[in-house]
């Protein structure tokens, strides 16, 4: 039954709250499938009112004080983002603050309440954030641990072939950071029912880089959001590369787009009118983006 | 936000504080000694035969104290305000899926709810008439003995059809409107508390004590006496909890176990069982000659009535009065017809029919006014009504000039470009208009007893006391203000009475936009033969002169002695014996007996800015300006808040909310899925501007405004959209897909 309501008996669960990634790791191999990490809760709580089992041991990862720090590595030309950073550290980072896309994106998620509990870890971790598009367009890449190694995986791989995502802690988002360079761009676009705190129907990120003659040399588009399951287009985006901008057919980069992405349907918003969306946004933002070039020189800050 | 109110005397309102701050207690939140917990078992699916119920074995788990079914109602197992109809336990059928089945009361809420899962029923499911076209063919399955059609309601003047023939212009549509959740905060609960002599008091929420109390009491079996309905305060209704909820569940639990009872729905079992807006299809043929004058409307409604009456009959006549709105229209057929199916039950809600009416009418002068080519203001004012018109249904009513006020003004405001919005690339910018015309108190042929009391109580206050609740809506300001501009008192000296029968007047409901009229007509009936019980007391007992005195601050003051009160309240208290008024009356009614048939009316007009988005189709509202004209203005900031708050809950009703349901099963149940407007969603620039005048000789005083705000704003919105896009839309909520359609067949889009 969609509607039968379900309530049983619970007991409360046991909270765990380790103080290193160490602790927090030897818990999970302890307990199992018993427990699970627990960032913000915000999601979290949200699934648990609709049904979702909560676990007898809730391992809570918010006093490991090294899950939230944001640093730029000048050598490695990286942004790493700890996995604990709120979702309202937009407003309080002083890193995070020059990128404006990042920053963008982080307003978008939820209401405020939320964003001073939820962080940028859960939101990946959690499956449906809208910052997983953001992310995949932005080439990022995540340090993972479980009980047996620590690992830097490709996000994009990882999403797509890891069988172990519930064992996983995520501790830090790398980002690769393009400097001072005007021949790149990113966006990023949430479109929900509503203007705020809301699911997104969809969620679209891109970046491109092209080269001094304004050919382009990398393109990642993503979509995610609400219920789509998180991709990255890349029969679109190959179609692109080596184009220079008044080279592009729009039309068939729309066709691309609506023909590559399979997002979700439910009883509010159909899956053509996503589609449809998703195609609008990526190509009115990448087009904007041709105007500029077309017209010259541009002001660029940082670029991730 | 901006207030174009004129500045006028305010005070904080008496409730603001405690419930800014959070510490105002609700009825929800009380508990009793020895209380248990009460869950009510809701039905598996949307229509089935009951073959049998078990409970033995809920009856076993310890803990739990008693399980009811029908078999344990000892009076009418069934409610309902206009009809009832509604089972309070089903016996052997289920209509909806929040029909309760049984109900059990226990030591905790977490016991209560795994005792439901051991109540067996045995169901045999049948065919699901989950819309009215389903219900209305021939062969569908009866839901109730006389058939599927609830209610039909009808107005006829002239010949439509004749008219239609010499129409120069004419404009048929089909509007179709959703269910709207009412939203309040506080989902339906309290607790019931069995007394000594047999009887119960209810300490839960409804917009009407006195009904709660007849209606429980039919339920019980016992004489009304025995029962105190406890109502006061409300976190929202919206017209929501004027039915029965929780409290047959509670009272009848109450009195198996001889214990207190507390329910308190959670949101998803408020959503499955509670009312809802009754979804409407409305078709509409409209003509006119060829200057935009209409000569001919039809319309046909037909409204989804979910599984049990409630007031929807009374939801339908209000529609069908206000099919022509504030137009002359010498030639109209109106019909409307309610049917029952196997969704959840519709009924009472902010604007009462008015809201998915006059939708369907401003759609068409909109409509007309495009192809006249006529601007939309000149069509309105074509055809509005004058001071002495007679109402909608022919009758006569309260002599009233809002419509023309209302529309000058709205026209005043389209002139005045507010801000320059220039279309870009993505973007195109609308405007729309739209008035409306909404008829106050419960109509011709309804019992609508009003009246309050007054009185000089023990410790010296002057006490006010009405049978009405505090919603939200902001009575007890409403009130107070009224009580210190009419007796001449202070803020201190005022004492308020309301939502407890075993203490209040007979005021009938706090529904219909009636509250603030109430008010204002009992202390016009009241003030002068109270202020003359005290002056004379204050006369007797001083030998001075009755004239020389008169109700002021703290105190009776004697005319020249300006330094203080001559004798205080408190010392008058102290001796006065005879020192309470009481009034009772009709509210005013139409001496025409036309079935629902309004008197008094208030006018709304509504300009809004809208933004279409052409990559998304959605629609963006960036600013809306209220014209009302409601007579003067009593509470300025409770009148700013229930105009702007009305407009927003339509906003919602346009852009977002439709309490979707697929084979009589909700489709969402909760506010994760079920959007309503949030801040963001509301444009800063939102303005009412009051039109307080009423015409010369008018004796009915400030008219309520709780419903007003709600109805002119949703075709406003509708208009602004096809003046951005030129998309007509006549399905709400608005759907951005639909719009986003629309840019695509338009060619906006280049890549597509």
């Amino acid at each position: 039954m969609v509607n039968q309501i379900e309530p049983s008996i619970t007991s409360s669960p046991i909270i765990w709250v380790p103080s290193t990634i160490e602790e927090a790791i030897e818990l999970k191999r302890k307990f199992g499938s018993k427990a699970e990490f627990v960032s913000g809760s915000t999601l979290l709580q949200l699934q648990w009112m609709n049904g979702r089992k909560i676990p007898e041991n809730i391992i809570s990862l918010e006093q490991i004080s090294k899950l939230k720090e944001v640093q730029i590595d000048e050598d490695k030309k990286t942004l790493s983002i700890g996995a604990s950073s709120q979702l309202s550290s937009y407003k309080t980072d002083r890193l995070l603050k020059n990128f404006p896309i990042i920053c963008e994106a982080l307003k978008s998620i939820a209401a405020p309440a939320v964003r001073n509990r939820g962080t940028i870890g859960g939101n990946i971790m959690g499956g449906v954030g809208d910052l997983i598009p953001l992310f995949l367009a932005l080439k990022a890449k995540l340090l993972v641990h479980d009980e047996k190694e620590s690992e830097l995986v490709d996000f994009w791989e990882w999403l797509q072939h890891s069988q172990r995502k519930n064992q996983t802690l995520l501790s830090t988002i790398h980002l690769p950071i393009i400097k001072e360079c005007a021949n790149s761009y990113s966006f990023y676009k949430k479109i929900g029912r509503r203007e705020t705190f809301t699911a997104a129907i969809l969620t679209v990120s891109g970046s491109i880089r092209w080269d001094d003659h304004g050919v382009i040399e990398e393109a990642k588009l993503a979509l995610g959001g609400g219920d789509n399951k998180p991709f990255l287009l890349e029969n679109t985006e190959h179609k692109m590369i080596g184009k220079k901008g008044e080279e592009i057919d729009w039309k068939s980069v729309f066709e691309s787009i609506t023909s590559e992405i399979a997002p979700a349907d439910d009883a509010f918003v159909s899956v053509d009118y996503r589609k449809k969306v998703a195609a609008n946004l990526m190509i009115a933002a990448l087009q904007s983006k041709f105007t500029v070039i077309s017209n010259g020189k541009e002001e660029s800050s940082y670029e991730v | 936000m901006k207030s174009k109110l004129i500045e006028k005397e305010d005070r904080i309102r008496p409730d603001g504080l405690s419930k800014v701050t959070g510490s105002l207690q609700y009825l929800t939140d009380l508990t009793f000694p020895d209380m248990l917990y009460g869950k009510v078992l809701r039905s598996k699916y949307p229509h089935a035969k009951i073959l049998s119920i078990n409970t033995e074995k809920a009856e076993a788990i310890p803990g739990v104290e008693a399980v009811l079914t029908y078999k344990d109602v000892p009076g009418m197992n069934r409610f309902g305000i206009i009809i009832p109809d509604q089972p309070v336990f089903c016996e052997d059928r289920v209509r909806y899926i929040g029909d309760a089945i049984a109900a059990v009361a226990a030591q905790s809420f977490e016991i209560a709810e795994e005792a439901l899962k051991h109540i067996e029923v045995v169901y045999e499911e049948l065919q699901i008439l989950d819309s009215p076209d389903k219900s209305l063919r021939p062969n569908a399955i009866r839901l109730h003995p006389a058939g599927n059609i609830c209610h039909r309601s009808s107005y006829q003047n002239g010949d439509v059809q004749q008219a239609f023939e010499e129409c120069v212009a004419i404009v048929e549509e089909t509007y179709e409107l959703p269910r709207q959740l009412h939203a309040y905060m506080e989902t339906e609960g309290g607790v019931v508390v069995p007394e000594e002599n047999g009887g119960i008091t209810v300490y839960a929420a409804t917009q009407h004590g006195f009904k709660d109390r007849f209606q429980i009491s039919r339920i019980l079996g016992i004489p009304e006496s025995m029962i105190r309905i406890v109502s006061n305060p409300i976190g929202g209704s919206f017209g929501g909890k004027d039915e029965q909820n929780i409290q047959p569940y509670a009272s009848l639990l109450a009195l198996a176990t001889k214990r207190p009872v507390k329910i308190h729905n959670t949101r998803q079992e408020s959503i499955r069982a509670s009312i809802k807006r009754h979804p409407m299809k409305i078709t509409v043929k409209t003509g006119t000659d060829s200057t935009g004058k209409i000569l001919a409307h039809q319309v046909k409604i037909i409204a989804d009535k979910g599984a049990y009456t409630t007031l929807g009959p009374a939801v339908l006549d209000f529609s069908v009065e206000h099919a022509a709105g504030p137009y002359i229209i010498p030639n109209i057929e109106t019909e409307g017809i309610s049917v029952y199916t196997n969704n959840g039950v519709s009924g009472e809600f902010r604007g009462f029919g008015g809201n998915q009416i006059t939708f369907a009418l401003e759609g068409q002068m909109d409509r007309l006014a495009e192809v006249l080519k006529i601007d939309p203001i000149e069509i309105r004012r074509k055809n509005l009504r004058t001071t002495t018109d007679l109402g909608p249904l022919g009758h006569r009513i309260a002599p009233t000039d809002g419509a023309s006020l209302v529309l000058e003004k709205v026209q005043k405001l389209s002139k005045q470009l507010k801000k320059d919005y220039k279309d870009s690339l993505w973007k195109r910018y609308g405007t729309g208009i739209a008035i409306t015309m909404h008829g106050g108190g419960l109509g011709f042929g309804r019992l609508d007893s009003a009246g309050g009391r007054i009185s000089l109580n023990k410790q010296g206050e002057i006490e006010i006391s009405f049978g009405f609740e505090e919603c939200g809506q902001g009575l007890l300001s409403v009130i107070e203000n009224l009580v210190i501009e009419e007796i001449g008192c202070s803020q201190q000296d005022v004492k308020i009475v309301i939502g407890d029968t075993s203490v209040v007047p007979i005021s009938g409901s706090s529904t219909a936009s009636r509250g603030t009229s109430i008010v204002w007509q009992s202390l016009q009936k009241m003030k002068g033969p109270f202020k003359e019980k005290l002056c004379k007391y204050v006369s007797d007992a001083t030998s001075i002169c009755k004239e020389e005195l008169y109700l002021g601050p703290y105190g009776i003051w004697k005319v020249g002695k300006e330094d203080g009160p001559f004798m205080t309240y408190k010392e008058c208290a102290e001796g006065i014996v005879d020192q309470t008024v009481l009034t009772s009356f009709h509210f005013p009614v139409t001496p025409d007996a036309v079935n629902g048939g309004h008197f008094l009316y208030t006018f709304g007009g509504v300009k809004v800015d809208v933004e279409v988005d052409l990559l998304s189709g959605k629609v963006k509202v960036l600013s809306i300006d209220h014209v009302i004209s409601a007579g003067p203005i009593v509470s300025p900031k409770g009148y700013i808040g229930q105009i702007e708050g009305g407009g927003v809950m339509s906003l919602g009703y346009t852009l977002l909310e439709d309490m979707k349901m697929i084979n009589g099963q909700y489709a969402t149940t909760n506010f994760d899925s079920y959007l309503i407007p949030n801040i963001v969603d509301v444009p800063f620039d939102t303005n009412v501007f009051a039109i307080e005048d009423l015409v010369e000789g008018d004796s009915y005083g400030p008219r309520g405004v709780g419903e007003i705000g709600t109805i002119a704003i949703i075709p406003a919105v509708v208009k602004a959209v096809h003046d951005a896009i030129g998309c007509w839309v006549s399905k709400l909520p608005i759907s951005s897909e639909e719009i986003l359609e629309n840019i695509e067949s338009k060619g906006m889009l280049t890549w597509i």
